[in-house]
């Protein structure tokens, strides 16, 4: 049995632990602002068309 | 975007790869060195976590100059992100130096000039953080933070200069020590070169985390503009 196997054990467990967490919760994230992006601008861009109709008769009239 | 794409998953499955080899390097090609036996083996975590740690906050001390120069949000977002991941490698590189410590010191935490100053700068960007989440205004959050990450930064000299100013239990320059004038490899080149190559890894590693954070930061920007836009 190596003397000190437990610390080491626990640095390297420690350190690969944290990043996993890390970079799963970063790409999460960035996966749900892409989804509420696309849903906004979706939005965004049906409320422009709804707009344009409605402008197009003020100016005719 | 497409391509930035592309570069993230290169730099993700390279540093993966390389973070692997590197282990398997450390693990089972090298002798046990013989003054600390096994738990040397956490020098090829710790001393790579702090490099890219000072890299980290070397880049935010860049962005954030160049943040109060040109006003352009885009610095303020790679100070931020650069920031972020600095933070994570900080906390990383005082666990894992009090877990070698406890080995080699029979303790896990002393009140050295190396460590206090490492904890004070994880504690100065915990308080870069809060500053931002406190602020609602973006151009002021930026500014504030910009000058809070360049005072941060100006931590990073008296961290590295702290075991030769003060008498410290920590040792000083691990990779290289100066004998007469000249700096020399402050070890044999069988233990030397896998630290390069763990060193030369871990900062690809940190180029990954920085890109992956950075592009999370501009979708989230997009979001705050197009509820702006929405609420508008």
């Amino acid at each position: 049995m190596l003397i000190g196997l437990e610390y080491v054990v626990a640095a390297y467990g420690i350190w690969v632990g944290t990043f996993a967490i890390y970079i799963f919760l970063t790409k999460r994230s960035m996966k749900n602002a892409d989804q509420t992006v696309t849903l906004l601008e979706q939005r965004v861009s049906e409320s422009r068309k709804k707009s344009i109709p409605t402008e197009n008769n003020e100016n005719s009239n | 975007m497409a391509s930035m794409k592309k570069i993230i998953l290169y730099l993700e499955w390279g540093s993966i790869l390389g973070l692997l080899a590197c282990g398997l390097w450390v693990f089972l090609k090298l002798p046990l060195e013989s003054s600390q036996g096994f738990p040397q083996k956490i020098m090829y975590l710790h001393v790579p976590t702090f490099l890219s740690t000072y890299l980290a906050f070397f880049v935010v001390f860049t962005f954030s100059i160049a943040y109060l120069w040109k006003r352009e949000l885009v610095f303020d977002q790679i100070a931020k992100a650069s920031a972020e991941v600095g933070l994570v490698f900080c906390a990383l590189l005082l666990a894992t130096g009090a877990i070698w410590g406890r080995t080699t010191w029979g303790t896990y935490w002393v009140w050295d000039a190396r460590l206090t100053t490492t904890l004070l700068l994880f504690l100065i960007f915990m308080g870069y953080f809060l500053l931002r989440m406190s602020v609602n205004d973006r151009d002021k959050e930026a500014r504030l933070a910009s000058v809070l990450g360049i005072i941060g930064c100006l931590d990073i000299p008296i961290i590295h200069k702290s075991v030769q100013w003060w008498r410290t239990l920590h040792q000083p320059s691990t990779l290289f020590k100066v004998e007469s004038g000249a700096a020399k490899p402050s070890m044999p080149p069988e233990l030397l070169y896998p630290l390069i190559a763990s060193a030369v890894v871990m900062l690809v590693f940190y180029l990954y985390l920085l890109l992956l954070r950075l592009q999370t930061e501009k979708r989230r920007e997009t979001l705050n503009q197009l509820l702006a836009e929405i609420q508008n």
